[in-house]
């Protein structure tokens, strides 16, 4: 046996991994080859030193350093996809709510973005996408929600919703527009072929917390449902 | 919000620890998510440490290796171990790092299955930990150290994943989306080339 033909099984013969064919030849090689012999012990003992290395202790900041950067990340994303926005998105999750439609959306999403909007209500408008598991190895829904406006504590919230998916995924929809436990409107979103769009209007609640509720009913009748926080301010 | 039902059951407690821990995550807890980087901060920071060598960069690249997460775990659909693809998110961001900084040397992960063994025997001097950044204070392992950073890229990943981090080949074949025998054949001659280094200084510091 050639020392290099050797040197490719050092390794296995430290894990252990070394076929007991391979071993026997190896070993016999070994006994005979100093210089090969002695790579093998230096070897090992590399090896431990290299296994006994530290774990080393993070920054204390790098928890908060992860955070500044995903909001960071989450209002850049918020300001390029709004042509001219007239508020602050602050919310770090809208992005990943987008690369997570973007990406094939897996899983329920609660989505809370909050809108700051100067001064009075003005018109605003911000875009979320969520999501929805239907389940493993199926197609899940897209939903879209749109706040198109909010004015006035006089005026109205418009919301659209957007279902969107695998056609067998959605058999029917209603989209609720809620504050706390009460329902301030409801609507059907109208499918043809489990996709639709509808606005709900709905007198404008101020600083309140506003949710909308989308359930639909896949195929077998089971219904599903989300809830998405929306708070104005 | 129970329906966060993963197709892959994970193989062992801490994976079923995680699957819950990203479902979570996947269903927009901010609190799951900041248990998540609680859980593995040290072992990414380990990791990214390793590899560049130096605290800031680690600490950069540990970070930005949770906001890839954070962006990216609505793709994650368990086909692999969370564990696996985690390294693959770091492995990736460091390589990404060491590109921007050294733009003709261009080793993609996926590029550097392609490289020929000989194209990426170079050595990075300046990959130097500097006195004050060996943070472990012992000079036997600031030597370690010096000498996996002037390892190619492949091998040091390598090297610091099956040494450092203890993971199994299996883990690091699928990590790096290689099989399993390449593995095993690039450790060993990443081990024999990393000995080859520290041979001048074995007697010094009792390797
Ligand atoms: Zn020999």
């Amino acid at each position: 046996m050639k020392c290099d033909r050797a040197q490719e099984w050092f390794s296995s013969l430290i894990d252990g991994s070394i076929r007991p064919a391979e071993k026997v030849v190896l070993e016999a090689h070994l006994t005979t080859c100093r210089s090969c012999a002695a790579d093998v012990e230096r070897l090992r003992t590399m090896w431990h030193a290299l296994d006994a290395m530290p774990q080393l202790d993070p920054p204390t900041t790098l928890r908060a350093t992860v955070w500044q950067r995903i909001e960071a990340a989450g209002s850049q994303a918020a300001a390029a996809a709004e042509p001219a926005p007239r508020f602050v998105v602050r919310s770090p999750r809208l992005i990943w709510i987008r690369s997570l439609a973007l990406g094939a959306a897996v899983v329920l999403l609660a989505a809370l973005a909050t809108v700051s909007v100067p001064g009075k209500y003005r018109t605003a408008a911000f875009s979320s996408l969520f999501g929805h598991l239907a389940g493993p190895q199926r197609n899940t829904p897209i939903v879209e929600a749109t706040l198109v406006r909010s004015a006035e504590a006089s005026s109205v919230v418009d919301i659209t919703i957007a279902l969107s998916g695998q056609s067998h995924d959605v058999a029917s929809a209603v989209a609720e527009l809620i504050t706390g436990s009460e329902v301030l409107a409801s609507q059907e979103v109208p499918l043809r072929s489990g996709r639709g769009q509808t606005s709900i209007a709905a007198p404008a609640v101020g600083s309140a917390e506003l949710s909308v509720r989308v359930v639909w009913r896949d195929p077998n009748g089971a219904e599903r449902s989300f809830v998405s926080p929306v708070r104005i301010r | 919000m129970t329906e966060l039902a993963h197709e892959d059951r994970s193989r062992n407690r801490e994976g079923d620890d995680d699957a819950a821990l990203i479902a979570a995550c996947q269903a927009g807890s901010k609190e799951a998510f900041d248990r998540l980087i609680t859980k593995y901060q040290r072992r990414v920071y380990t990791f990214a440490y390793r590899l560049t060598g130096n605290a800031e960069d680690a600490a950069d690249v540990a970070a930005d290796t949770f906001v890839r997460l954070y962006t990216s775990l609505g793709s994650f659909r368990g086909h692999s171990s969370f564990v696996t693809w985690l390294y693959r998110v770091v492995t990736n961001l460091y390589l990404d790092s060491r590109k921007k900084k050294r733009v003709r040397q261009t080793q993609s992960l996926d590029e550097m299955v392609e490289l020929e063994e000989s194209s990426v025997q170079r050595q990075y001097d300046d990959d130097r930990p500097s006195p004050h950044e060996i943070a472990e204070g012992n000079e036997r392992t600031a030597a370690l150290q010096q000498a996996i950073a002037s390892l190619p890229e492949y091998q040091r990943v390598m090297v610091v994943m099956y040494h450092v981090d203890g993971m199994a080949y299996e883990e690091i074949a699928e990590a790096l989306q290689l099989p399993i025998g390449t593995v095993k054949s690039r450790l060993n001659r990443a081990r024999l080339a990393l000995r080859h280094k520290l041979e001048p200084i074995r007697e010094q510091y009792g390797l």
